[in-house]
């Protein structure tokens, strides 16, 4: 249970970084010399799951060499606050399970 | 989540924003004096254009230790920038064009009168383009708002 909670706190850091580099690279969409920068999570989180250690996954700033395309960040922003929603409700709903297991009434909510 | 980085969040959309204000503020400046003439040889109303700078690799760091370490090291957040934004400056460029106006109290001995050489169709382009990106750092402001909330439900 606690794992659980542990990862899914990881996944909405990762997911609020994102929306931070997402902020940067529209604020900095026309400055001279600034390129693309991205937040890998799910490629990261996908090669632990294979090599079977997936405990300590982070995240990790990449900079590309793209030119920032407004289109795309702001197709990427509405995913991260898709994304965003998801984790928050996953995290409830662990919540939630560990609540009914104390108290026994499955009819309880938080 | 850090709070503090979050609003590392705002800093960085707010500095979109003020560029995308100098930059509105500068075309509305160059059509605006486009046509103040002066003598020429002498410096009349120079063309303003922003110049903007990208953030420090520091800042990145920052962002990124705060974000995955939390409240831990608190005092260095405080100390060290996260803003992820550029920073602007108003730059001006003397460039001049001449019109022959032989009556202008401006004029030089061959009737020559100087106005600054703005780029009218270029300034118009610039304040729809800086319009455009003021509401992409907006829709920036109003989705940090919406993580934040989603984050209170819980």
């Amino acid at each position: 249970m606690d794992t659980g909670l542990s990862k899914l706190s990881t996944a909405l850091s990762a997911l609020v970084l994102r929306q931070n580099i997402t902020a940067s690279n529209i604020a900095n969409i026309d400055t001279e010399g600034y390129t693309k920068r991205k937040v890998e999570f799910e490629k990261h989180l996908q090669e632990a799951k294979l090599n079977g250690n997936d405990a300590d996954v982070k995240p990790s700033i990449e900079v590309t060499d793209q030119k920032v395309d407004l289109d795309t960040e702001l197709i990427e922003m509405a995913e991260t606050q898709m994304k965003v929603q998801f984790v928050t409700r996953m995290i409830r709903s662990q919540l939630e399970l560990t609540k009914m297991g104390i108290t026994g009434n499955p009819n309880s909510r938080l | 989540m850090s709070l503090i980085t979050s609003n590392s969040l705002f800093q960085t959309a707010a500095s979109g924003l003020e560029v995308q204000k100098k930059r509105l503020e500068a075309a509305a400046q160059n059509i605006a004096n486009s046509r103040v003439s002066s003598a020429p040889g002498s410096i009349g109303y120079q063309i303003k254009s922003v110049s903007s700078k990208g953030p420090d690799d520091i800042n990145f760091l920052n962002v990124f230790e705060s974000q995955l370490e939390g409240a831990s090291n608190l005092q260095n957040e405080i100390n060290s920038s996260s803003n992820l934004g550029p920073t602007s400056e108003i730059v001006e460029t003397a460039k001049y064009r001449y019109e022959y106006e032989p009556n202008h109290p401006d004029a030089d001995e061959n009737g020559m009168v100087q106005y600054p050489d703005v780029d009218m169709v270029g300034e118009m382009a610039a304040m729809v383009s800086a319009n455009r990106l003021y509401e992409a750092n907006l829709s920036v402001i109003e989705a940090a708002k919406q993580i934040m909330k989603r984050s209170l439900e819980i």
